[in-house]
């Protein structure tokens, strides 16, 4: 701690008499009730206008006008992701990504910042488990750049270049620090266990990773690159300030010429690891005067027929603000946490329901205790999610659902994403409006006790040893102790 | 396209780089001028001081009511730092008439949500609620602007949940430890030595009474800005905030005043903490949030280190590879605050090194001056981010509400815009050497634990 030898501050304070404060309204808890009676309308979300392009090589636009302001915007996927590396290639993806990002066969490092900078461009690409993201925006004045800057990145990415090796020791100092950093810490056990040796835990396994980039090569990564960028597998949708038909032959300029390979990609599932059910894992960081925690288990894909009754129910319990049953006991009554949120993810081939917080260490079993009989009481039904809780949701979800769709370009990529990934139809936002205002109480509660599994919780925790494993102790619970250095 | 136009721009800019930075120009201004559509609103004040501004919005029946009142962590006494932020958990503890839960509960029956933050210089609370809804909002803001109830056992569990917020936020991540040190070192005796959520020491020491004194001198009318942004009209919103707010009184305001800590020599401090690689933070003194050389120091941010093309990250990080990566960014706020450079140089070895290298990189820019196209790229991209923040009716809103309330401006980015276009290189040059140099910096080097 720095030693404070501040001088006093004079802080003066008025130095009149204070008048008494009224108010015109008398505020009594009858006229906020009054105030408060409100039932949202159902939101319908307009379709954009919008034309559907597909090249021959597959790769398909969606296209939508909208001239408020002088802007462009694109939101594309690349099928493949995380999900396609190998463990002896384990983190390829990111680092192709970012080379990508870097340099291409006609744009050096510098030339490409330049370009992007004069021109206005913003241009990312990023993976996650089952998809590339990209994002890229612009004045609309500038589309053509936009495009032939987005053309040149996909198209002709440089592997090979000067900065090569320097990326890879960047990318290979900022996973050493990760093993510093107790949110990393965090992700990369709880992920790397539960995913077992599915590719979707080894971008996580710093480990695996390090070792993978000591023998990774340019010529490895271009290989990566030709067998999983392919035009075939690129949706992107495109909002803004242009005209829909110029826009067409823009873009059949700038990638109508590129020839798909014909790619497939690896579908291999996650599988269900029951030696993690119940398991502890505390990772011990001597310097941590808070605990970071998750737990979850294995969960559905993006096929589960039920997740809009899940998505309501997990809002009631932990997956919303303040009011969410896990936040309302161990913050707002037991004071234990700062936050907690219970969340779940549906990825292609494997989800994954998990509940994260910070706690003070030596509350950190107390509080892993009361997390399961949260969750049990509702499985049980000792304390079923009420008409009124769920109401509450639907009627903030008809609120909100508006302002999540209120830009362009969200209602064309969702609308892009329903169609071409989930095989969903157009109406899918609407649909989706209409069947969580179709739920009872009772179906949602069902389903939330059917698919919740409080016994398979894997829980780990970042923390100091001494101060979180007395309380695991006492209680007689088995805790595996990770020691790092 | 494709490939010849590329080669073309390819050689054009290679041509241009050669140019620039060979025979680097002596004026900026006169390049193309920055125009930004214009952004409505209307704003009128109370007879209590309480000022409004409205931005209508009619997208979507969504409404945005925020409260910004002037008090921050620049406020607060010794040894009661963080009192501002503890008030700011504590106005959710209920009011005389709300018990605590209940404007939750009000807000969420509605479909609504809300949530509050404390900076240096403001503290800010919001409601978004359907439009239909704004009253109940103006009610629950009117209600706890002046009938907070401060129960001395709610004070004591809110008091746990701030230290957990303080030891997750603070406590346990290297580089904010490192930046509270340094941050202690550059502005010791003065309100700016601590971070918003204040030291541990502060937190535990805070009484019922110090809260109840801060909310009584500061949450009052004419030490706030409301703002209304979304599907609303003027007249309503004007109705509504006569009807909750116009009968309160407003009283005299004095905030401390600020010292300034004057600095005559750099100073340097290692940290030792667990860290594979070093940071290195480098903070400088810099003025008021609306000074015009804040613009010039935006400006030479962006050339010197944020920009990709930055000097910075092509020399040290690209060429000479001695640091993995580097940013800044700058706190300007309502006194005297401070721009944040940090870097990571590649080992503990290369401090010396990096720092060496820094320097001689902002002399380049003192020395030889500026090329026309880095300023070109600043400019488009401040162009750019203007035009953008329009989609986002409620961030314009904050921003010139922000600036009403502690510049008394509430267009101050146009003033900015009108800076940044007849800005010179000759001024930026100047901005560099009265910002960026040793003297006026004190190095935070956050080194590995020797053990």
């Amino acid at each position: 701690m720095v030693k404070k030898n501040r001088l006093l501050l004079v802080f003066i304070l008025p130095l009149f008499v204070f008048l008494t404060v009224q108010a015109q309204v008398d505020f009594t808890q009858d006229l906020f009730e009054e105030l408060a009676a409100n039932i949202n309308p159902i939101p319908y979300i307009e379709t954009p206008a919008y034309k559907r392009v597909e090249l021959d090589n597959g790769m398909v636009f969606y296209l939508a006008e909208e001239r408020d302001l002088p802007v462009i915007e694109v939101l594309g996927f690349i099928r493949g992701g995380m999900s396609q590396e190998s463990m002896e290639q384990a983190g390829i993806s990111s680092l192709m990504a970012r080379l990508m990002n870097t340099g291409t066969k006609n744009f050096s490092e510098l030339e490409l910042s330049r370009y992007k900078e004069l021109n206005g461009l913003s241009l990312s690409i990023t993976s996650s488990l089952d998809h590339y993201n990209v994002t890229a925006n612009a004045l609309s004045h500038d589309k053509e750049t936009l495009f032939t800057l987005l053309a040149e990145v996909l198209r002709n990415p440089k592997f090979d270049g000067d900065y090569y090796y320097r990326i890879i020791q960047e990318y290979y100092q900022a996973l050493l620090q990760h093993f510093y950093y107790d949110g990393s810490l965090l992700d990369m056990y709880f992920n790397s266990t539960i995913y077992g040796d599915h590719p979707y835990g080894y971008n996580d396994n710093l480990g695996l990773v390090v070792a993978a980039l000591q023998s990774m090569t340019p010529a490895a990564v271009e290989s990566f690159y030709q067998e999983n960028i392919d035009p075939a597998n690129i949706i992107m949708a495109i909002s803004g300030d242009f005209d829909l038909a110029e826009m067409e032959e823009l873009l059949r300029e700038k990638f109508a010429d590129w020839e798909t390979k014909g790619t497939e990609l690896e579908e291999r599932r996650v599988e269900e690891n029951e030696a993690n059910y119940n398991r502890i894992i505390l990772v011990n960081k001597p310097d941590a005067t808070q605990a970071k925690m998750k737990m979850g288990y294995s969960f559905y894909d993006n096929s589960y027929a039920d997740r809009v009754a899940f998505t309501m129910a997990n809002l009631v319990f932990g997956g919303g603000d303040f009011s969410s049953r896990l936040m309302d006991n161990l913050r707002s009554k037991q004071g234990y946490v700062y936050g907690i949120y219970s969340n779940f993810r549906l990825n292609e081939r494997g989800g994954l329901y998990f509940i994260t917080t910070d706690v003070a260490p030596e509350k950190a079993c107390e509080t892993r205790e009361a997390i399961k009989a949260e969750l049990l009481a509702v499985k049980e039904g000792q304390a079923e999610i009420s008409e009124e809780e769920l109401f509450r949701i639907v009627n903030l979800y008809n609120a909100f659902f508006p302002k999540t769709y209120k830009e362009q370009i969200s209602v064309l990529s969702e609308i892009m994403y329903a169609r071409e990934i989930l095989g969903e139809g157009e109406d899918y936002i609407n649909n989706y409006i209409s069947e969580y205002n179709n739920l009872s109480a009772e179906e949602v509660q069902e389903v939330f006790a059917r698919d919740t599994f409080p016994e398979r919780f894997l829980t780990v925790i970042v923390g100091k040893k001494e101060d979180v494993l007395p309380a695991f102790q006492e209680q007689g619970i088995e805790v595996e102790v990770v020691e790092l250095f | 396209m494709d490939y010849e136009k590329v080669r073309t721009k390819r050689f054009f800019l290679l041509g241009v780089i050669i140019f620039t930075l060979l025979f680097s120009i002596s004026s900026l201004a006169g390049e193309k001028e920055i125009v930004i559509p214009e952004f409505q609103y209307h704003n009128f004040q109370l007879d209590n001081g309480l000022e409004v501004y409205v931005f209508e919005d009619h997208s979507i029946p969504l409404v945005e009511l925020s409260i910004f009142y002037k008090i921050g962590s620049i406020d607060e006494e010794e040894g009661l730092t963080g009192i501002a932020h503890f008030l700011e958990h504590c106005m959710f503890l209920g009011t005389e008439t709300l018990p605590k839960g209940k404007v939750e509960e009000l807000i969420k029956s509605v479909g609504g949500q809300y949530n509050a933050m404390t900076s240096y210089d403001f503290t800010y609370y919001y409601i978004e609620v359907p439009s239909s809804m704004l009253e109940l909002a103006m009610a629950i803001e009117a209600d706890r602007m002046v009938n907070l109830k401060l129960d001395p056992a709610e004070i004591e569990r809110e008091r746990e949940v701030i230290r957990q917020e303080r030891r997750s936020g603070i406590e346990n991540n290297v580089v904010n430890v490192g930046l509270e040190i340094t941050q202690a070192l550059a502005f010791e005796g003065s309100s700016l030595e601590h971070q918003v959520i204040g030291w541990m020491e502060g937190i535990n020491n805070i009484k019922l009474e110090d809260l109840e004194r801060y909310y009584n001198t500061y949450y009052v009318p004419n030490n706030a800005v409301m703002v209304v942004a979304g599907d609303v009209e003027v007249k309503e919103v004007e109705r509504l905030a006569r009807k909750y707010f116009a009968d309160y009184e407003s009283r005299e305001v004095v905030h401390p005043e600020f010292k300034v800590v004057s600095q005559t020599e750099e100073q340097v401090r290692d940290i030792e903490l667990y860290t594979n690689i070093p940071i290195v933070l480098h903070l400088y003194r810099i003025p008021e949030g609306d000074h015009p050389d804040i613009m010039g120091i935006n400006v030479l941010l962006d050339i010197l280190i944020n920009n990709q093309s930055s000097r910075i990250k092509q020399e040290l990080q690209n060429k000479e590879q001695i640091i993995l990566e580097t940013g800044s960014f700058l706190n300007s706020i309502r006194v005297p605050g401070f721009a944040l450079i940090y870097y990571v140089p590649a080992n503990e070895d290369l401090l010396a090194k990096a720092l060496e290298a820094f320097d001689r990189e902002v002399a380049r820019i003192i020395n030889e001056g500026i090329a026309a196209e880095e300023f070109e790229a600043v400019k488009k991209a401040y162009e750019k981010s203007l035009i953008f923040m329009q989609k986002d009716t409620v961030s314009m809103a904050t921003s010139i509400a922000y600036s009403k309330l502690n510049f008394n401006k509430p267009d101050l980015y146009k003033e900015e815009l009108a800076y940044l276009n007849q800005l010179s290189e000759e001024q930026l040059i100047e901005i560099a050497s009265k910002y960026f140099r040793p003297e006026n910096r004190v190095i935070g080097n956050i080194v590995p634990v020797k053990e």
